[in-house]
Parts: C-alpha cells; sequence; structure tokens
C-alpha cells in the first residue's frame, strides 16, 4: 500500500492507561473474574453467519432451470386408480394411448400397435426408481429383455424442487435405452394409468388392453416371467 | 423473491452450520473434562452465551418453523407423516422458547430438552428411512413418501436433517443454560 498513514491507529495503547476496572460496574465485574476473559461475541459471530450464508446462497444459485416436463396428449379412458390390496380392476380395460416426446423433443407414441408393451413410470427423486432404473438397463445389456415385447418409460412427477433432477440427466448417466416420454406437470400421464406410486408398471398387450399393473420395484425373474405372458 | 435453489442452499448452509456447532459443543465438552485450556475455551464459550441462552434457541425453533412452513405453503412440498411429527415438536419450542426467553425462565430447560429429545429422536429415523429406503418399504407413495428426500443437498443434507440440526442445536443451548445457571448464580441452582 502506498499511501500510509503517518498517524499511527492502534486503540491498544490508547486504551492502556485508562484503567477498565475504574468503574463501579466493571470494577466489579473485573473482580469477580479471576483472570482476563476473552470476550468471545458468539451472538454477533451467529448473526453474521447467518447472513453470509444468506449473501452465499444468493450468489451461488443463480436462475434455476425451467422444468423438462412435456405437453403429451391422452386419448381414450383413463384407467382406475391401481389399488394395491384389491384385484385391479383395470385388467382387461384398454389404456389410453399417448402422443408425447423425449428429451430431444422427438415423438414418442404409445398406441396398440400389436406389439406387447411394458409401460414403466418413473419419477426421478424416487429412490426405487432409482435403483430400477440401472437394474433394468444392465438386463436388457446382458441380452435379457423378451423378444417382441416393447419397454416405454414415462418421466413423470417432474420438479425441479426434487433430488436428482433434471431426469434427463440422470437417465442419460443410467445409459437408459428405453424411449422416454415426458409427463405434463400436472402428471396426467401417470393419472391417466391410474399411478398410485412409483415406480409403477403397466404391461399391455398388444391390442392396448391392461394385463398386469403393479407399483413398486420388480425383480428381473419377475419382470420376464410377467413380460413372456403378453400377447 | 427469492427462488428455491437460494432457499435451499440458505436452509442446508445454516443446518450445516448447526451440525458443525453441535458436534463442536460435544468435542468441546469431552475435551474440557480432560484439558484444562479447553474448559477454559469452554467456560469462555458458555460465559459469552450467558443470558442469550434461551433467545438464541427461540431464534433456532422460529427459523426452523419458518422454514418447513416456507417448504410447504411456498415451495409446495408436501409434508410426510414423519415431517408432521417432527413439526408438531418444534413448533411449540418457538412458543415455549419466546416466553421463556422473555420471561428470563430458566426452568422451560425440560419442557424444551423434551420436546427437542423426541423430535431429534424422530428426525434420525427420518433420516434413516431416506438413505435406506429400503427400510420404509418397496414403493414410493405417490402423494408424500417420507422415504423420498425432496432436498439432498451435498449428498447428506435432507429436510430431517434440517430438524435433527435445529433439535440438536436447541438441546445444546438448553445444556448451556444449565451450566450456566449452575456457574452463574449458585445461590438459585435449585436442581
Amino acid at each position: 500500500m502506498s499511501d500510509r498513514s503517518p498517524t499511527p491507529k492502534r486503540k491498544k495503547p490508547a486504551r492502556k492507561p485508562v484503567p477498565a476496572a475504574a468503574t463501579g460496574k466493571a470494577a466489579q465485574r473485573v473482580a469477580e473474574a479471576p483472570k482476563p476473559k476473552r470476550d468471545i461475541p458468539v451472538v454477533g459471530i451467529v448473526f453474521t453467519l447467518v447472513a453470509l450464508a444468506l449473501v452465499a446462497a444468493v450468489l451461488l444459485t443463480g436462475n434455476s432451470g425451467g422444468g423438462e416436463a412435456g405437453e403429451p396428449t391422452v386419448e381414450g379412458e383413463w384407467l382406475p386408480f391401481y389399488e394395491r390390496t384389491d384385484g385391479d380392476s383395470a385388467i382387461g380395460l384398454a389404456a389410453p394411448t399417448i402422443t408425447g416426446a423425449d428429451f430431444d423433443g422427438n415423438e414418442v407414441v404409445l398406441e396398440p400397435n400389436g406389439t406387447p408393451t411394458a409401460v414403466v413410470f418413473l419419477a426421478h427423486w424416487c429412490p426405487h426408481c432409482q435403483v430400477e432404473v440401472p437394474k433394468v438397463q444392465s438386463w436388457l445389456d446382458a441380452g435379457g429383455g423378451v423378444d417382441g415385447v416393447e419397454i416405454i418409460s414415462i418421466a413423470t412427477s417432474i420438479n425441479s424442487a426434487r433430488e436428482n433432477y433434471p431426469p434427463s440427466e440422470w437417465l442419460e448417466r443410467e445409459d437408459w435405452e428405453t424411449p422416454v416420454i415426458r409427463d405434463d406437470t400436472g402428471n396426467t400421464l401417470h393419472s391417466a394409468f391410474g399411478g398410485g406410486g412409483f415406480p409403477f408398471w403397466v404391461f399391455l398387450n398388444g391390442d392396448g388392453t391392461v394385463a398386469v399393473r403393479t407399483t413398486g420395484e420388480l425383480d428381473l425373474a419377475t419382470l420376464e416371467q410377467v413380460m413372456l405372458t403378453l400377447e | 423473491m427469492l427462488s428455491f435453489d437460494t432457499m435451499r442452499l440458505f436452509f442446508s448452509l445454516l443446518a450445516f452450520g448447526a451440525t458443525v456447532a453441535i458436534i463442536s459443543s460435544i468435542l468441546l465438552w469431552l475435551a474440557a473434562r480432560v484439558n484444562a485450556g479447553a474448559a477454559e475455551m469452554r467456560d469462555a464459550i458458555l460465559e459469552s452465551v450467558a443470558g442469550y441462552e434461551l433467545w438464541l434457541a427461540f431464534g433456532v425453533a422460529a427459523v426452523a418453523t419458518l422454514g418447513s412452513l416456507y417448504l410447504s405453503e411456498i415451495a409446495h412440498l408436501i409434508p410426510c407423516k414423519l415431517c408432521w411429527f417432527q413439526r408438531i415438536f418444534m413448533y411449540p419450542l418457538v412458543i415455549v422458547l419466546g416466553v421463556a426467553a422473555w420471561r428470563r425462565d430458566a426452568s422451560v430447560r425440560l419442557t424444551a430438552m423434551l420436546l427437542a429429545w423426541i423430535g431429534t429422536a424422530i428426525a434420525v429415523y427420518h433420516y434413516a428411512i431416506q438413505r435406506y429406503p429400503t427400510l420404509g418399504g418397496g414403493s414410493c407413495d405417490a402423494s408424500a413418501p417420507c422415504s423420498a428426500a425432496y432436498i439432498w443437498q451435498w449428498d447428506f443434507v435432507s429436510i430431517p436433517f434440517m430438524a435433527a440440526s435445529a433439535f440438536g442445536l436447541i438441546l445444546v443451548l438448553m445444556f448451556a443454560l444449565r451450566s450456566n445457571v449452575a456457574r452463574m448464580s449458585p445461590l438459585e441452582t435449585a436442581e
């Protein structure tokens, strides 16, 4: 620094000659304390740290990215809500057809086309979905899957406020090769299929009718077994 | 209006700071039993918060309460069952500690500690479920699953983590209050 002040700014020497313990109250306090104590301004430190945390939070977070939710369209009757306990009343009903898009904007359609289809609804923040995806992918990588049965995934319940967002990065990280349809912000696709949880599997026969619906992680043996029963 | 990302980071930083404070307090308390220097430092810190323990604890409870209300009412994160139980033990602390701080009533310690201990237990259990979802079942409820963490900052700070840090810090302050009451006014100590 070039501008050196000629006036000594040190405060301590100035203070020293003034006996701090001269006034009544201070004298009493000093008298009580056996040794001079370092004052730690804990309350001040707390307020400073909280303020710093707020400033840091504001500085470190720019604008949060927009949602990855899509704008799919649904045609046909919605399926009844999936109840885990009762027999599934949706079995045999025609599933709605879906026209949507994947994360790259490519159109993906789910409609009866003669090919049996396993539809899996995935929520990026759901830990069970996070287990399911790599499990199924490694099964497919190892030559798994059932000939003549397609798998389509629906990225649903997309919420930038929740963990493991965005789902596109998650699925890319897992090398998920199955076609993805993005659900909208109201989770219309999930509701249209009567979904009550995640992961939510809906197995459709080639004519688009529901064969099986189930929530929760599926072990691969069960998955393969169900896929083999599809017509 | 501050974005959700900003508030999430802010709350996470607060929770992290609270956790550091709790762990340091415990370490200092242990060290103070065997080391004179540490004991001196402990006393200096105790002295510096003397008279403010209840206000600080009230502040922690108030921030936790407002934070949880922000998450549910403004960020629209639906509280799960366990979240509700933690709220039940956190929200009264605002009033209980606020009134006690106002009236300088150190006897609130027992009430506050009971609420905080139970809250801590629930928060720790909730955190365990988030860390190991299989403890809680095989699938995620669509509405508000306890095992799904809305927030998972730096891979370890979740909402129950924040709750546990707030409960823990209140406990530390209540312990400090006890020490200070015992140390500074031995005549009034009725414990």
